[in-house]
């Protein structure tokens, strides 16, 4: 009978305090707003969003800012059925939307649908469902300020 | 290695306590593409592109997933480094050697105002029998310091003096975060951090990135730059479980040297070496570098301090700028300017040959070494 293995517990918690930039903040800032702004490149006209200083396809800086419209499409989603460590409780569904004018989707939560039953759920989205914007009441300045919600066609 | 490869592209953004203006993809991005404007070389027709950069100190896990784009990498054959950023100085240029591409890309840097530097260090410790310690890098360098003290009977005043010449050297240099000179009495009088150091003998932790582009021979006279030729290379790595008296003469930096020169035909580097470029992340690691490198024999570093023929640390080192991760990378980065006559202020007059040090890991457990020269 071999001895027993030994474990040692470790825990990691790291602070950071990542600064934005000015194009990051200047984003942010709206958001406080209700109104998403996008970057768009000089060089292959695309409006970035969220917004970039520089755009890493064509390597050049970024400089005009284009305000976003709230209505879009959703291009890809999952709705999450299982706990994960670390993540918010299930369900939950993740979403990919790229709004009218702009040229990137971006990532955020979907929300206002029925999760009860989660393959029901998963069912009533489509790829390709119009979409749109919702604000918190009182936002702060952050990605958690909105997410997407089926809109009506 | 038959093919001749050269530096022919520089750039550094800081290097300053905090840089908040820009976030830590435009800071690669404005380092990128500024190496690459150096060099006169267009984005698109760069083939390769290498990054040393470490997730903890970027606070993001497997960290060139964000931060590739910025130094360039979108749908080029990017490769991240996590040892150092001089590794992937090491890595480009065999590359090229190898004939993989014909120009490439290395960045590096960090941002240390955005993560907790000490407690990233004691993260690097095993979990099982030193992470216990209250041990970061200056404390790790500290331990060193005391055993090359004594071991070498080292005079109080050697390390000030080193201070006093790297932080004098430092107000030539535009990059450096300190810019002020500093006497001997000031860093005698400054407070104990960690015996035997005091806090002017222990470096700043800096916001900065540094980028080369590198091109082999053909590529390199194409592209009518000042060439700064990689002569010699060499790198090693020591143990994780070293002993003390392993701390105070690094085996790593001696292989790394003797491999560096004997690829250079570097045979007496005091005579042949113009100017050093070394890690001195304290006053102690600069004089312990004059010997590993060569300079002087063991225990001869005190009385190497201000020798007419090598001119150590001309941008001030690691004393007066230390974006850390990329703090290898910058002094092959100085160096390239001094052998290519573009160091400005802190230029030394009539440097053909330079030698460049990185150490990584905690009391400097790796060791690189870069001979560099200029056009004849």
């Amino acid at each position: 009978m071999s001895e027993p293995v030994i474990e040692i517990e470790q825990r990691w918690d790291i602070h950071y305090r990542h600064a934005a930039g000015e194009t990051g903040s200047h984003f942010f800032r709206a958001l406080r707003d209700k109104r998403l702004l996008g970057r768009r490149c000089p060089a292959c006209r695309r409006l970035l969003l969220p917004p970039r200083g520089f755009c890493d396809r064509c390597f050049v800086p970024t400089g005009e800012w284009v305000e976003v419209e709230s209505e879009g499409v959703l291009e890809a989603f999952t709705v999450v059925a299982q706990k994960f460590t670390g993540l918010p409780d299930p369900p939950y569904v993740v979403a990919y939307a790229r709004l009218r004018n702009a040229d990137t989707a971006m990532v955020n939560y979907l929300r206002g649908i029925d999760l009860g039953d989660v393959r029901a759920a998963a069912q009533s989205l489509a790829i390709g469902m119009p979409v749109r914007v919702v604000f918190r009441d009182r936002p702060e300045g952050r990605m958690t300020d909105f997410w997407f919600e089926p809109a009506q066609r | 290695m038959s093919d001749r490869v050269a530096v022919v592209g520089v750039s550094q953004v800081g290097y300053a306590s905090a840089i908040t203006d820009r976030n830590l993809e435009e800071l690669i991005f404005e380092a990128a593409s500024g190496a690459l404007a150096d060099a006169r070389l267009a984005w698109r027709e760069l083939d390769a592109v290498v990054i040393g950069a470490s997730d903890l100190v970027d606070g993001r896990v497997i960290s060139s997933m964000v931060t590739a784009g910025p130094a360039g990498g979108y749908m080029k054959d990017l490769l991240a480094v996590a040892s150092s950023a001089e590794h992937a100085f090491v890595l480009a240029y065999l590359r090229l050697a190898a004939g993989v591409g014909d120009t490439a890309l290395v960045a590096g840097w960090s941002k240390c105002s955005e993560a907790p530097i000490p407690q990233v260090e004691q993260l690097s410790l095993d979990p099982f029998y030193r992470r216990h310690v209250g041990m970061d890098g200056l404390v790790a360098a500290a331990l060193q310091a005391a055993a090359y003290r004594d071991r070498y009977r080292v005079p109080e005043d050697a390390a000030a003096r080193v201070v006093v010449k790297n932080r004098a050297n430092g107000t030539r240099n535009p990059h450096a975060e300190r810019r002020q000179r500093v006497t001997a009495d000031d860093v005698l009088a400054s407070p104990l951090v960690a015996w035997p150091l005091k806090a002017l003998e222990t470096p700043p932790l800096s916001d900065g990135a540094c980028a080369l582009v590198l091109a082999r021979s053909e590529r390199a006279g194409a592209l009518r730059r000042p060439a700064a030729w990689v002569r010699g290379l060499g790198w090693a790595s020591d143990t994780y479980w070293r002993e003390p008296e392993d701390l105070v003469n690094s085996r790593a930096l001696a292989a790394a040297a003797e491999r560096a020169y004997r690829m250079a035909g570097v045979q007496a580097p005091r005579r042949e070496i113009g100017v050093a470029e070394v890690y001195d992340v304290t006053p102690y690691h600069e004089l312990m570098a004059y010997e590993g490198l060569g300079f002087c024999g063991p225990g001869e570093g005190a009385r190497f301090v201000g020798d007419g023929q090598v001119s150590v640390n001309p941008s001030g080192g690691l004393l007066c700028a230390n974006p850390f991760f990329a703090s290898g990378l910058v002094r092959v980065a100085e160096a390239v300017l001094q052998v290519t006559g573009r160091a400005g202020g802190r230029q030394v007059e009539g440097v053909r040959r330079a030698v460049a040090h990185g150490a990584s890991g905690l009391a400097g457990q790796a060791h690189t070494v870069v001979v560099l020269e200029g056009e004849a």
